[in-house]
């Protein structure tokens, strides 16, 4: 085998304005993220998490607020099931279910962010580039 | 309404796998509200075939529409701009939706995505139950508003059969009995007496049994 070609994956998180996204913004720049803020986790649907993998993303986490802690009550619910559901369709597409998260966080919680983004990166570099992907 | 459910991917990909223009068309009425085949789910099966597709290096142009009803040729006529550019047309409307896109477009490959399965009704969000069994002859008033054709699994009309245990059908114990529903319905407006009528066997050539059916309304035609 020859040697794996550097691979620099392109995670896009969509980040709630009550939790990831404070918690990214303290967190500073991670250089593998592209964040998109939503007014709540539950405003993201299956949709929008399929484009970003149509529009060249290698991973997608989606974070929402802990559990009772929902300004909306149940967006983070929503949003948890609706990555689910992503995932049965990347299973059928033939890609890796993992390439899609949902976790909780906390506004102070920046250092749990740059963990959870780095993670992610870290799974998806070893797993490669989607096969064909639509776009760059 | 009409309740549908999405084939697998993998079957909808089969019948278009050596299409490479696609015309995807949802319809606004049942199989919005039953979540198989509206606005959101052509969205959804448009971009699981693209990616589908670019992995296996075949990438697809998909145009999408989602038309009022795709069982009246009034709206299917609306798209004959979008059916020029495409060899193929994905209908996820019901099996009726399908037929009138296919008659409306017959040099177009015309192929169906969902599994058309019941009438019924929304029980809660993400459950919808059979309630009618298009007999063509309603009977609720015999039974408290309760089918016996739909909800008994045998369809029986003096039942309830002696595989009734516990409110449950011998069928499975998934299944609610339909004839303890229809006693518990009786039951609670104070009607048992219906029970005792006996019913005759029902007249199955207003069903399906007699060939496709049509209903007509000559006050309405011009
Ligand atoms: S009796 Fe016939 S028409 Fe009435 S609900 Fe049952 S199947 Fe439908
Ligand atoms: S158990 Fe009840 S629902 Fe099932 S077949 Fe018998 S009468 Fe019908």
């Amino acid at each position: 085998m020859g040697a794996v070609p550097k691979f620099d994956p392109n995670l896009v998180v969509f980040a709630c304005s009550h939790s990831g996204a404070p918690a990214a913004r303290t967190a500073g720049e991670v250089p593998e993220v592209h964040l998109i803020e939503v007014p709540c986790s539950g405003k993201v649907d299956v949709i929008h998490l399929l484009k970003a993998f149509e529009d060249g993303a290698d991973g997608v986490l989606v974070l929402g607020c802990f559990k009772e802690a929902c300004r909306y009550l149940e967006g983070n619910l929503r949003a948890a099931k609706r990555v689910g559901y992503v995932r049965s369709v990347l299973e059928e597409v033939g890609i890796e279910p993992e390439r899609v998260q949902f976790q909780h966080l906390a506004p102070d919680m920046a250092q749990r962010f740059r963990e959870l983004a780095l993670q992610l990166a870290g799974k998806i570099r070893a797993m490669g580039p989607i096969p064909g992907k639509v776009k760059a | 309404m009409i309740v549908a459910e999405r084939k697998h991917l993998k079957e909808i990909q089969g019948l278009v796998s050596d299409q490479d223009r696609i015309l995807i068309v949802g319809c606004q009425e049942c199989v919005t509200v039953c979540m198989a085949g509206g606005e959101r789910e052509v969205g959804i099966l448009a971009s699981s075939l693209r990616l589908a597709r670019s992995r296996e290096g075949k990438p697809v142009e998909i145009l999408e529409q989602t038309i009022h009803r795709q069982c009246d040729f009034e709206f299917v006529d609306e798209l004959k701009d979008k059916v020029e550019g495409v060899d193929c047309i994905i209908s996820m409307a019901c099996g009726v939706g399908v037929q009138f896109v296919a008659e409306r477009y017959v040099d177009r490959w015309v192929v169906p995505a969902l599994n058309t399965k019941f009438a019924g009704g929304t029980k809660e969000i993400g459950l919808w139950e059979e309630r009618c069994g298009l007999c063509g002859e309603c009977i609720l008033y015999l039974t408290g508003g309760v089918c016996p054709i739909a909800r008994c699994s045998k369809s029986l009309l003096n039942g309830p059969c002696g595989g009734s245990q516990k409110g449950k059908c011998e069928v499975s114990e998934d299944i609610d009995c339909g004839w303890q529903l229809i006693y518990d319905r009786l039951q609670e407006k104070g009607r048992l007496d219906l029970l005792f009528e006996f019913q005759p066997p029902k007249d199955w050539s207003v069903a399906r049994d007699g060939g496709p059916r049509k209903v007509v309304r000559e006050d309405v035609m011009l």
